[in-house]
């Protein structure tokens, strides 16, 4: 009998992070890489204080946005066709593959995104406001922004060159997740409400969501 | 080794296009500088003739490429995917165009060259988003994965647009800048609503025209693909040897 | 702005456009061409 989609797609998730903690390519890689970002800003921009803590947030959210995104990415290069064929051949749902991996995804982005945010607080001086609200926040942007590379991977697969192409199609589309992260956290700090932020982050990984099922199977069947 | 040859071939490849675009082009030019000039904007506002029509067929030429995704995910024809592709194309020309031209009317009228303005920023992503598309379409030859790719591409970007819109609308909606910035925002009369419909129905027919020869050409490069897939010889080559059998032979 | 000033504004945003339309034109063409070549050759 074959496994229900949930435990598919946790087998997917599995098979994921066990990669990771074999090559520990976000560990060691990835994240590094978006430190070093962080880094290099203000040795670009001037390291006074007031000038960083003004900026300090939105470089960080613009790190995660083009750096996180390369944690989906790896997934191109980690499957050869070959492989994929054979998942295929399990009868497994492409849609359980799919979420299964964007979990996974998103459980690397969320480390990603709390290693960072510290680093950020330190190297920036940055004052954080509305504590309660910010796991809320990173977890909703690491959901839609893992849904979106998870599908912009599945989309450019095995193709060439996608280690670049990737992050070129995600960028302009995690706009609408780079202005409600940026603006949540604007209004936090200037204690308005930022409910609408939330709700379009809710909006955002719902309609990702629908669309790497829906999207799942044909993909398959490209090869 | 013949094949048998295929209608594009031999048909000559048709001018008309060519010629309607020229003619357009030519009625664009002249009505814009026949048009009567604008009481505040003056001569400036003849930059408009170009800058709103390019606008429009960048969104039109959008709106095709997802439309006719949506088709060959449906019907699985690749002339779909050919025209989706071909209006890729043609819509990089016009976004490109758009933004070009709207730095040009931005730094003669405001001083500026670039505002962020929802309008401006929104089509600068568009050009991000077209640019994308393109440079999927050259990661591979297979032309069905790049047709279904691109389409599934394009079919993904439609579900985002209206998140994009929105999220960078509310986002300018916060930080305001006075009415005066807000590019296109002249008091219209009747000439030149007249001038402006004349210029946006000239370029939707060079829109046309382009498309009709890109859509040729796709075909063609196509054929091409295919026939240097054809060109590689038998499968496997002088790597397979027939198993000799024992006595003669 | 002096009129002579904005008709040079207004001159640059034309032959933006027009040169980008001719030379994207000219390069559909060039690509015809080229494929049918390619195409006629190998008959």
């Amino acid at each position: 009998m074959t496994p229900g989609f949930i435990a598919q797609a946790l087998a997917f998730t599995r098979r994921d992070l066990l990669r990771e903690r074999r090559s520990g390519e976000v560990v060691w890689v990835t994240l590094p890489f978006g430190a070093v970002a962080l880094l290099l800003i203000p040795i670009a921009i001037g390291t006074d204080t007031p000038t960083l803590r003004r900026v300090g947030v939105g470089m960080f959210w613009v790190v995660v946005m083009l750096f996180g995104v390369l944690i989906a990415v790896r997934r191109t290069s980690a499957d050869s066709v070959a492989q994929r064929d054979m998942v295929a051949l399990t009868g497994a749902d492409p849609a359980a593959s799919f979420k299964g991996a964007a979990v996974a995804n998103f459980m690397l982005l969320v480390l990603f995104e709390v290693v960072l945010g510290v680093l950020t607080v330190v190297l920036y001086d940055v004052d954080l406001a509305g504590w309660l609200w910010i796991p809320l926040i990173l977890v909703l942007v690491a959901a839609g922004l893992s849904l979106l590379g998870t599908l912009a991977a599945g989309i450019v697969s095995t193709g060439r060159s996608a280690a670049a192409l990737v992050p070129l199609i995600v960028a302009p589309m995690s706009v609408p997740l780079l202005i409600a992260a940026t603006q949540s956290f604007e209004g936090l700090r200037l204690g308005e409400s930022i409910l609408t932020w939330i709700l379009m982050l809710i909006v955002i990984v719902l309609v990702l969501s629908i669309a790497g099922v829906l999207t799942a199977r044909p993909l398959q069947e490209t090869g | 080794m013949t094949t048998a040859q295929s209608p594009s071939d031999t048909a000559q490849s048709s001018i008309w296009p060519w010629i309607a675009m020229s003619v357009a082009g030519l009625i664009t030019l002249v009505a814009s500088f026949v048009a009567p000039a604008d009481a505040v904007q003056e001569e400036l506002s003849r930059i408009l003739y170009v800058h709103v029509p390019a606008a429009w067929l960048a969104y039109v030429s959008f709106g095709v490429t997802m439309l006719a995704s949506a088709l060959y995910l449906w019907k699985k024809n690749l002339l779909w995917d050919r025209i989706a592709a071909s209006s890729a194309e043609v819509g990089v020309l016009f976004t490109g165009m758009t933004l070009v031209i709207g730095m040009i009317w931005g730094k003669s009228t405001w001083g500026v060259w670039w505002t962020w303005d929802a309008r401006l920023t929104l089509t600068a992503i568009m050009f991000f988003v077209y640019l994308g598309y393109l440079a999927l379409r050259r990661t591979t030859d297979d032309l069905e994965a790049r047709a279904r790719r691109s389409a599934i591409l394009g079919v993904l970007a439609v579900i985002q647009l209206p998140l994009v819109h929105f999220s960078v609308v509310w986002w300018r909606g916060l930080h305001q800048t006075p009415s005066l910035l807000k590019p296109a925002s002249v008091d219209m009369d009747t000439p030149m609503v007249l001038t402006l419909l004349i210029a946006v129905a000239m370029f939707s027919v060079m829109y046309v025209a382009m498309m009709v020869k890109l859509v040729e050409l796709a075909k063609l490069e196509e054929e091409v693909i295919l026939m240097d897939q054809s060109d590689l010889g038998p499968v496997a080559g002088a790597a397979v040897v027939a198993p000799s059998l024992g006595g003669d032979s | 702005m002096e009129i002579a000033e904005q008709w040079n504004w207004v001159g640059l945003a034309f032959a933006a456009t027009y040169v980008a339309l001719v030379v994207f034109a000219a390069s559909i063409a060039t690509r015809i061409n080229k494929a049918k070549q390619r195409l006629g050759a190998d008959q």
